[in-house]
């Protein structure tokens, strides 16, 4: 009786120390204002995605120590960053872009819905861009997510960048890096 | 976590709390990818060129000692003992030993610092390098791009447009 007590006992409290830490640390980063959980926009589109970015953690601040000495303006801002996820998926078909364009309005207005605002709206010759952020309470961005559907080239790209933003630097230090194909960081994606 | 893991990576955990990091280890890949970038940047540090203090450096610091040792009364300062190695011994008094440790670090820390050759970062860290270039760069594109795209929009609807029909309205055209 006493050993069934214990195991009772024990069991649960050896789960929990086994798997709490980094569930909170998943956790913590879920519960930023900034973040949005890219499994929506897989569900919402019923495939996976061909080129997934996940770069959060002791990964980002080791990204951002490597680059300190070649690159510290890139490094600066990656410090103030807690993750960066992309997702990337090919438009087959018309139907496809469609598919997308109603997953990225179904997204959209859900975001609105929960504090965020849209701040860039673009229906230009094939492509449509919508750029939503999120701003805490001192009017810093939070977050910023970019739905991307481009018939032009034939691909749907989401991106969610959680940490204290400055677009204006994003895209100085982004127009010092050259912009490869799409399925260059497929490749390498991990 | 990080504590836990830097704890293990150090030896400093006792044998039930080291059984448990590692079945946590086990049971979880996070933690196993966890670990592995901290080793990574435990290795790292330690492959870096330990820095070495320069001589003229040394040689002030130790001048600057014995001056001070010297400037004190001499009743305060120790009987001369017949063997360096002791009176070495006696003038370095925890105060100076102190201080002149602390400018040795001083010293050799921005030494090793401007010494410090650029690292290569893993293999991992560098895909993942590229992968946020390759963002930073895919947003500032469309920035770029949205950017023309959203002036020419303002222009048209709050510029051109007023002004077409502000001039209509004045010559009384009928063509709208």
């Amino acid at each position: 009786m006493k050993r069934t007590l214990w195991v009772a006992l024990l069991v649960p409290g050896v789960a929990l120390s086994l798997f709490a830490p980094p569930a909170r640390a998943q956790e913590a980063l879920e519960q930023d204002p900034g973040y949005v959980d890219v499994r929506l926009v897989e569900e919402g589109l019923g495939r996976p995605a061909s080129i997934e970015v996940n770069i959060r953690g002791a990964l980002l601040r080791l990204v951002a120590s490597a680059s300190e000495h070649e690159d510290p303006d890139l490094a600066r801002l990656l410090r103030r960053l807690k993750a960066i996820q992309v997702r990337g998926f090919p438009l087959a078909s018309a139907e496809d872009a469609r598919a997308a364009e109603r997953n990225a309005d179904r997204l959209g207005r859900r975001l609105e819905g929960h504090g965020w605002d849209a701040v860039m709206r673009v229906r230009d010759a094939g492509e449509r861009v919508d750029m939503y952020v999120r701003t805490r309470d001192d009017d810093a961005i939070a977050g910023l997510v970019v739905f991307v559907v481009d018939t032009n080239d034939d691909e749907s790209v989401f991106i969610n960048i959680v940490g204290e933003i400055d677009p204006e630097e994003i895209g100085r230090i982004g127009r010092t890096f050259n912009i490869g194909s799409l399925d260059g960081v497929a490749d390498d994606a991990h | 976590m990080d504590e836990q893991i830097e704890a293990y990576l150090d030896g400093l955990l006792t044998g039930p709390e080291r059984t448990a990091f590692e079945r946590r280890l086990a049971a979880d890949p996070r933690w196993a990818e966890e670990l592995r970038l901290a080793r990574l940047v435990r290795d790292g540090l330690r492959g870096w060129p330990r820095p070495s203090c320069p001589p003229a450096v040394t040689q002030a610091v130790l001048e600057q000692v014995r001056r001070a040792e010297a400037r004190r009364p001499a009743a305060d300062r120790p009987a001369r003992p017949r063997r360096p190695a002791r009176l070495w011994a006696r003038v370095m008094r925890p105060s100076l030993a102190m201080a002149a440790l602390a400018a040795l670090v001083v010293v050799a820390t921005v030494v090793g610092r401007v010494q410090q050759p650029p690292r290569t970062p893993d293999p991992q860290v560098a895909a993942a390098l590229e992968e946020v270039q390759w963002t930073l760069a895919y947003l500032s594109r469309l920035g770029r791009g949205t950017g023309h795209t959203v002036r020419d929009e303002v222009l048209e609807d709050h510029v051109v447009l007023p002004m077409q029909d502000a001039l209509q309205a004045i010559f009384k055209e009928p063509s709208r």
